[in-house]
């Protein structure tokens, strides 16, 4: 191989090196945040590295990357508007002003989602400009030294698993040394190098990698004993930390409800209930679950009370988390005011719970702490465990580890309920390989723009009109309850044990509150819980890790949750759901009602192929629409835009040559060499049309060496002839007037510019 | 124009009438013309028996001036070389005896054997164009151009000349070895009869003062001046130069492109001269570091890598924006 071929390669893969490492080191933001739409991540980076690697001008790649930015933020926040339009900037504008003004006044946990996604991509955006500075001067080593420190600090210091990102980043980083290395080797000493020689510097580059990488992993290595450093970041009390629900650390850290608009039969008001101060992360305020589905509501007629004894623990009661969720245990103080319900909310499992001079009952069907006399107490004290989930080990659960307690239980549903309520669960987590995943599903497609989030103008089901059906067919509209029954029913419907739970959402932060816990002095986060924050959402069974919330209301999110947000603009919400509203009836049809629960799953189970073909009839349906209605949200028409403007410029790079060469062949048969400027710009169009063929003149050559260079190549004497008359032009004291005749100039910028025709 | 064309074929005809002599060695006898031109002087250092001697005398045979030749040794005292004044009793008062140093091309052989003192008589002649004897301060000719050659400066009995004397010279280079074709025509020649005899002079030392005079006007442009001052700064912010060239530096670079321009028959300069002068103008005036010192680097070829980093000037200025 030439060694000029050998160089073009290595660039190639330094940059291809480039991408995984900065692709790997946002794994954690797939995970962790809410931007997690790899499918936009990876064209943002991949159409990022790829102007670095054509070496775009600066300004292209710069207002690429601002357009890829708005391009997300309409993503992830206004997708239910028109891309190409303003009704999602100027709300988007008047958000940043808003903002900048909270950072201003140093009130960080005012910030909202989309600023803090902005202001991260706007930071991403440096790092890549900085990356491309340090790819063009070969400083890998800063490069990989922030892959790693970031990696090493999110593994720290959240619960994301970096281990697998980390050695790759690590691999993809030698690998990148080593090529690196090379150029700059090669550039140092000028001197070509044999193919003998470059092959030997890899092997020995690649041995000593692989040396290193075998050590890293067989070396043993200490267990750690910093066992929980996440509740370090906790300790630190940063209020915007602990209420941001950017970086929300999903598993743990709250979100800010602050503008709360659940309200319809809860009524709408803002009479505080109770205010909690605790010592962990926020989490949602767990009143009691429902598991019989009625189809107009929950019932739970059933009660049976167990005594608790004050030393008792309650978590073998509750029995919330499995063996596999990792938990920390943190502590609570609530103080109810005097219009609360006699209620005792709890977050996380409780261990213990205490109301001074009461005794307490345990409702075994609901899961509800209570008073032995359900009256109002004016405040409780609560021990309990935070959770930690293990991402992994939900995505492993399947449903044929269930135990038959659960499946008895949490897969009720009533004889009445439409089969498309069915069919349509079964559509959602058909071809998905894990629970968590089927789970997801059905949560994205009730959090999407299909539904709307309304408090107002509820239609009520007419009589005999299943509730969950009249929401997912019908209205579409509806606020928590019609969300977290939907999803609760969805799943039971596939076969996944599901319970609906009702609470209060995190409430509104207070600031930091002194507070003694065991005698010692604590700092305490301090919510207010409001009427407002009254909320449902529902719990999915994972076999080893238990219970787990998912929030299916959009707009909220569950700090107990791995995050899928959209922060959809309720009054203005769509009308997307009335493009899929025609396809669906149809289905009502495919089967009768039917008799009973496990007779509809065995069918199920049977007709899987069907309700795949179902489902993709109802998407081609659904797209179509979407197609001839030409906006709905936009998202299609855009991605569409977006393939054909990718697809454009890579073809426009790969045939660079052919219509470059046209436009610079034109440009200098069309200058007639008059005078000076003309002359110059006639000569320095022929160099850069040499500098697309492969004779690019070198910025320290002096001409006469590029023109030896040429005229060797070309096997010819023009280039000098025309180089003589040049320098003559450029260093010569008067040459106004005294340019040689510009005929035979021009005759030689012909012949010379024909050569590259072919 | 026409006087100017005829200007420039007097000096390639001497380059030419040198090379009858010194074989091969066409660059270094253009580089000694740039000095001759330019008004400055040359030293030429390289190990004994490749031909420095002959090549000087070739060129002081061509011009048609007063030639003279010092043999440094280690004891060689100033007077030696500038003169002296001599008691004369017959006519009872003291009279000046010229050295050789009063001549118009000086051949100064083996500069680094002799001791600082004398060279410093010279170097102060090379620098100011006058001597001082005896109190009395005397004109050198119009036309005094010294030729020095020196052995490398790790032979044993030599004294280095110091940074600030290696100053004064202009171009500063070594002759090398030559080619095998070239060596073997030596030979040749050597049979047939000594080449150097048969040398007459072809030019004058009005010639060369004229000559002088045409080389000073040569239009250097601005974009040119740039580069080269792109190239001076290159070397003071180079992290193996411990000292860049200095202003004087700057000042026989520019005299030095004028001359390279002329001798390569033009009236302007371009960047191809820099690149052949400056390693041999700049390449004496550095200090190195101890690090490039190790690295076995020396001045000239630390120029030569430097100025191949330096943007070459392809635009008239008033046309960039």
């Amino acid at each position: 191989m030439h060694i000029f071929s050998m160089q073009r390669l290595v660039r190639f893969l330094i940059y291809l090196l480039t991408f995984i490492i900065l692709w790997t080191s946002l794994q954690p933001v797939f995970v962790l945040t809410i931007l997690n739409s790899t499918r936009l991540w990876f064209l943002f980076i991949l159409a990022m590295v790829l102007m670095f690697y054509f070496k775009c001008p600066r300004w292209v790649s710069a207002s690429t990357c601002g357009i890829m930015i708005l391009f997300q933020l309409h993503f992830y926040f206004y997708r239910n508007e028109q891309l190409f339009s303003l009704h999602w900037m100027r709300p988007l504008y008047a958000e940043l002003i808003r903002n900048f003004g909270h950072v201003w006044q140093g009130q960080f946990y005012l910030l909202s989602d989309p600023f803090t996604a902005f202001l991260f991509f706007i930071l991403f955006g440096f790092i890549l400009f900085g990356i491309r500075h340090w790819l063009a001067n070969g400083h890998v080593g800063l490069l990989i030294t922030l892959a790693i420190l970031s990696l090493a600090l999110i593994d720290t210091f959240t619960s994301f698993n970096a281990d697998r990102s980390m050695i790759m980043v690590t691999i993809a980083s030698l690998l990148l040394v080593i090529l690196n290395k090379w150029t700059l080797f090669t550039y140092s000493t000028s001197k070509p190098q044999t193919i003998k020689q470059t092959i030997s510097w890899f092997t020995s580059g690649l041995v000593l990698g692989v040396v290193l990488l075998l050590f890293a992993l067989l070396v043993p290595k200490p267990t750690v004993h910093w066992n929980t450093p996440s509740n370090y970041l906790s300790s630190l009390s940063f209020p915007f930390v602990q209420k941001g629900s950017f970086f929300s650390d999903n598993q743990r850290i709250g979100y800010d409800q602050d503008d709360s608009r659940l309200g319809g039969s809860l009524n709408m008001d803002t009479t505080p209930l109770f205010t909690a101060n605790i010592s962990g992360n926020p989490g949602y305020w767990r009143v009691a679950y429902k598991d019989y589905y009625t189809g107009h509501g929950w019932d739970d007629s059933n009660h049976f009370y167990l005594p608790i004894n004050e030393n008792q623990s309650l978590s073998s009661l509750v029995g919330l988390y499995g063996k596999q969720t990792r938990t920390n245990r943190e502590t609570a103080t609530i103080h109810f005011s005097k219009e609360s319900p006699a209620i005792l909310p709890y977050t996380g499992q409780p261990v213990q719970v205490r109301v001074p001079g009461r005794h307490l009952n345990y409702e075994q069907t609901t899961g509800q702490v209570l008073t032995t006399n359900e009256q109002w107490v004016s405040s409780e004290q609560l021990v309990y465990d935070e959770p930690i989930y293990q991402m992994q080990r939900l995505r492993q659960s399947t449903a044929t580890t269930d135990p038959e307690v659960i499946r008895k239980r949490y897969l009720q549903l009533p004889d009445s309920l439409p089969s498309r309520v069915i069919n349509l669960g079964q559509s959602l987590t058909a071809g998905k390989s894990n629970r968590y995943d089927q789970v997801k599903a059905v949560v994205d497609y009730l959090r999407s723009s299909r539904f709307t989030y309304s408090t107002e103008h509820v239609p009520r089901p007419a009589k005999g009109q299943d509730y969950v059906d009249q929401f997912l067919f019908d209205s579409k509209v509806g606020y928590c309850d019609n969300f977290s029954t939907s999803m609760v029913i969805l799943l039971r419907a596939s076969g996944i044990p599901a319970r609906w739970v009702k609470g209060f959402t995190t409430g509104e932060y207070q600031g930091q509150v002194k507070d003694k816990v065991k005698g010692k002095q604590v700092y305490l986060n301090k919510y207010q819980i409001t009427n407002e924050d009254a909320h449902s959402w529902g719990e999915v069974y994972f076999p080893g890790s238990g219970w787990i919330s998912f929030e299916p209301t959009p707009s909220f999110n569950n700090p107990n949750q791995f995050a899928s947000s959209s922060s959809t603009d309720k009054t203005k919400a769509s009308q997307s759901g009335k493009s899929v509203h025609g396809s669906e009836s149809k289905q009502g049809q495919s089967s009768g009602t039917s008799a009973s629960t496990d007779r509809r799953q065995q069918q199920a189970q049977k007709h899987t192929n069907e309700s795949q073909q179902q489902r993709s009839d109802q998407k081609n349906k659904a797209s179509q629409e979407h197609i001839s209605k030409g906006h709905v949200n936009g998202l299609p028409m855009a991605w569409i835009v977006f393939a054909l403007i990718i697809t454009c410029t890579f073809v426009a790079v790969c045939t660079r040559k052919r219509w470059l060469t046209k436009i610079k062949l034109k440009k200098i048969q069309h200058i007639n060499v008059h005078n000076e400027q003309d002359f110059q710009r006639a000569y320095l169009g022929l160099l850069s049309l040499m500098a697309l063929h492969g004779l690019k003149r070198k910025d320290t050559e002096t001409l006469r060496e590029f023109a030896n260079r040429v005229d060797e190549k070309l096997s010819d004497t023009k280039m000098q002839k025309l180089t003589d008359a040049y320098e003559q032009l450029l260093y010569e004291k008067h040459t106004q007037g005294s340019l040689i005749d510009h005929q035979s100039l021009h005759r030689l910028i012909q012949d010379l510019g024909s050569h590259f025709e072919k | 124009m026409n006087s100017r064309v005829a200007m420039h074929h007097l000096i390639s005809d001497l380059i030419d009438h040198v090379e009858t002599v010194v074989v091969g060695k066409r660059h270094v006898v253009k580089l000694i013309s740039v000095a001759l031109l330019a008004g400055g002087h040359v030293l030429i250092e390289d190990i004994p028996g490749v031909g420095k001697t002959v090549l000087v005398h070739a060129i002081a045979k061509s011009v048609g001036a007063d030639f003279k030749r010092i043999q440094f040794t280690p004891d060689l005292l100033p007077s030696d070389i500038t003169g002296l004044s001599i008691y004369n009793q017959k006519k009872g008062q003291f009279e000046f005896r010229p050295g050789p140093l009063m001549g118009n091309i000086i051949l100064a052989d083996e500069i680094n054997r002799t001791s600082p003192k004398t060279q410093s008589a010279l170097l102060e002649g090379m620098a100011e164009g006058h001597v001082t004897v005896d109190g009395v301060t005397r004109d050198l000719p119009e036309l005094f151009f010294v030729m020095a050659t020196q052995n490398p400066v790790d032979y044993e009995g030599t004294y280095a000349l110091p940074e600030a004397q290696l100053d004064r010279f202009l171009i500063k280079l070594s002759m090398g070895y030559p080619d095998r074709k070239d060596e073997l025509s030596l030979l040749n020649r050597v049979q047939d009869q000594d080449p150097l005899r048969r040398l007459t002079p072809i030019l004058s030392v009005t010639d060369i003062l004229k000559l002088r005079h045409q080389v000073s006007s040569v239009y250097v442009s601005e974009e040119m001046k740039n580069y080269i001052m792109d190239l001076i700064e290159a070397t003071r912010a180079h992290p193996l130069i411990t000292l860049g060239v200095s202003p004087r530096g700057t000042i026989a670079l520019f005299q030095a492109v004028q001359a390279y321009a002329f001798i390569e028959q033009r009236d302007y300069a371009i960047p191809d001269d820099v690149k052949a002068v400056a390693p041999y103008v700049l390449g004496h005036r550095l200090l190195l570091n101890q690090e490039a010192l190790y690295d076995h680097q020396n001045g000239k070829e630390l120029i030569g890598d430097l100025i191949e980093t330096i943007k070459v000037p392809v635009m008239k200025r008033e046309t960039v924006k």
